[in-house]
């Protein structure tokens, strides 16, 4: 164990005096703050209902503006009986949208390629149906026929599953931003492995090391250990970054301020204890990838492949894969065990299988590689 | 003593006859290397010395034949006997990024060297290679010559019983392989065994006790130089080299 400490600590040396390292662990986790400020805006402007201004070319009655103000009560309404002013108001953008009406027909004047023309179209059309729904009913009274007889045939009542304070942005937000933090720590592992294991092959230290009084285990456990602590670091100091993002995105949007993060001091020595196991899982195998390679470029084209396995969390995020075997999947558990820690609450069992999953794949891996290290194939 | 017998090796990659690479063909590969005396290990590129001298510092393994340091066998002993050797070699090159005292502490740790003893032997060292201006300067930011004698410190450092020097003076100018041949001088003195290869022929008349002819992975030629010469009639190693391969270059 003395011996892989002293190679550790070499590595760690080597990481940390050069400014390539340095950048991609110090400053590349900090990418994840400024997505969750970036993103958070942007989901906030897109949410349904706000800000919206429409105008018609008619005088509303009492019934209609009632019916529009109970699907959005937020919504501006204008009135200009001119089409083409109405049109000049929505090309400067004083308005999203407008409604001309001749004879029987309302047309909808809505660029939909915009997301507030999107939302527009879909709440107007909805205000339409509502309409034409009160037009029918008073039809049926008029004709001494109960509307709900034709109506309400059958019944229904949305039951929201949603968490408190959830919806489909904060999910999604969630989401990204811990696959993206398994992704940081996938390319932290891509690079100083690259640089740990070929680069000393290709700088000839590699020999020094190997006339040592060390074996294989000792080299490769303090390799391993040093692209670990990296990834750890990298990972702690995104989610370190995350929280107060977080918590800016929820203090200042409408559709975070609900959001509900599990901050127990149990939930955060989970996280930590699942970033050290997810930074394993991704250094052994981004050793076992570019092990046999004796330059960057070799080890560069050999871990790369590493990238396209890191994108596997975000297929599943956006599957919304739920089967208890994920926790069992390297890498693609990653996102999920986070998610679920810090948002969703997490089963000890399914933790367990996450946990258990890391050790063994980390210590197969890893009894592979320190075989793969005393072929001289490998070395020379 | 080191104790080589025997000793063949071949590669897994195959020859364009698709045969496996021999690089050292004999099992006639055999020789020692005594306490106090330095032996050269002499041929052109290709000869095979590296790999010989990667066998013997145990970083590579032979197919056939033995290794014994001290009667002791690389099979059982490994970490023992890489205790009792240092390796120098002119393609090995030092970690950059570390300063002198750093990759001299590491190597004393690696050896396990006591901590009160490692600090008295490094401050000898640097003495001994005038290293007392650069000793906290990153390798990566020293000259040639500098970084040659921090090469050498690192190999002192756990007070070795033999050297091995691949092509140590490789490359450098003649003040800087001047410090390596008196550094080997000097050890010798001090009843060091070295095993020393080179394809500088003079350079190794000087310096060798003994000196044993590679060519093609066959030993051609043992002996002290005085030996070889009076053995192919001729003035210096040099000649003596190719009077020795002539058969074999032409074959």
């Amino acid at each position: 164990m003395r011996n892989v400490l002293i190679t550790w600590k070499k590595e760690l040396r080597g990481i940390f005096r050069d400014k390539k390292y340095l950048s991609i662990i110090f400053l590349m986790p900090l990418i994840i703050p400024m997505f969750i400020i970036l993103m958070g805006g942007l989901y906030d402007s897109l949410d349904t209902n706000k800000g919206n201004v429409v105008a018609f070319n008619y005088e509303m009655t009492e019934v209609e503006k009632n019916i529009l103000s109970s699907i959005d009560k937020d919504i501006e309404v204008k009135v200009n009986k001119n089409k083409d002013e109405l049109q000049k108001m929505f090309d400067d953008g004083d308005i999203n949208g407008y409604i001309v009406k001749e004879n029987d027909t309302y047309y909808m004047y809505i660029d939909t390629s915009s997301s507030e023309g999107m939302t527009l179209s879909s709440l107007l059309s909805t205000y339409f149906e509502q309409y034409n729904n009160y037009l029918a009913r008073n039809y049926l009274v008029e004709k001494g026929i109960d509307p709900g007889e034709v109506f309400n045939i059958v019944k229904y009542e949305l039951k929201d599953q949603a968490k408190e304070g959830t919806n489909f942005f904060t999910n999604f937000l969630i989401s990204f931003a811990l696959i993206y933090l398994v992704m940081i720590i996938t390319v932290t592992a891509m690079n100083t492995c690259t640089d740990i294991i070929a680069g000393e092959k290709e700088r000839g230290t590699f020999e020094t090391l190997l006339t040592f009084p060390l074996t294989s285990n000792e080299i490769i456990g303090g390799k391993l250990l040093a692209i670990c602590t990296s990834c750890v670091i990298s990972s702690l100091i995104g989610v370190g970054t995350s929280i107060p993002a977080f918590l800016y995105v929820k203090k200042n949007t409408v559709t975070f301020e609900a959001l509900e993060f599990n901050f127990s001091a149990k939930t955060i020595i989970l996280a930590i204890v699942a970033l050290m196991l997810i930074s394993a899982v991704v250094s052994v195998i981004s050793i076992f990838l570019c092990g046999k390679a004796k330059t960057f470029k070799e080890a560069q084209s050999k871990v790369s492949f590493l990238s396209f396995i890191a994108i596997v969390p975000m297929f599943t995020s956006m599957m919304n894969v739920s089967n208890d075997v994920l926790y069992m999947i390297p890498i693609a558990n990653g996102g999920q065990v986070l998610n679920d820690l810090f948002v969703d609450g997490i089963t000890n069992s399914n933790y367990l299988m996450f946990a258990i999953s890391s050790i063994v794949i980390t210590l197969i891996a890893l009894v592979y590689v320190a075989k793969q290290y005393k072929d001289e194939n490998a070395l020379f | 003593m080191i104790e080589i017998k025997n000793i063949v090796k071949e590669f897994n990659k195959l020859d364009e006859n698709k045969k496996k690479i021999k690089i050292l063909a004999d099992n006639d590969i055999s020789f020692e290397v005594n306490e106090g005396e330095v032996v050269g290990l002499l041929g052109p590129n290709g000869a095979g010395k590296t790999t010989l001298l990667r066998i013997i510092a145990g970083i590579m393994n032979p197919n056939k034949g033995s290794v014994k340091i001290d009667d002791k066998d690389y099979k059982n002993n490994e970490l023992e006997i890489k205790k009792m050797i240092s390796f120098l070699s002119g393609n090995t090159k030092l970690y950059k990024e570390l300063s002198p005292i750093e990759l001299m502490t590491m190597c004393g740790k690696y050896y396990n060297v006591d901590e009160k003893e490692l600090n008295k032997r490094i401050d000898s060292i640097v003495k001994r290679f005038s290293m007392e201006k650069f000793k906290n300067q990153r390798i990566g930011t020293l000259s040639t010559g500098q970084t040659q004698r921090v090469g050498i410190a690192r190999c002192l450092v756990h007070n070795p019983k033999y050297y091995i020097f691949d092509e140590a003076t490789s490359g450098l100018d003649i003040i800087s392989s001047k410090v390596i041949l008196d550094f080997i001088n000097e050890e010798k003195k001090n009843g060091k065994g070295i095993l020393y290869s080179t394809h500088y022929m003079e350079e190794a008349e000087n310096i060798c006790d003994r000196v044993i002819l590679l060519n093609k992975g066959r030993v051609i030629a043992t002996g002290t130089p005085e030996e070889i010469l009076k053995k192919t009639k001729t003035d210096n190693l040099r000649d003596a080299f190719f009077a020795l391969i002539g058969d074999d270059n032409n074959a």
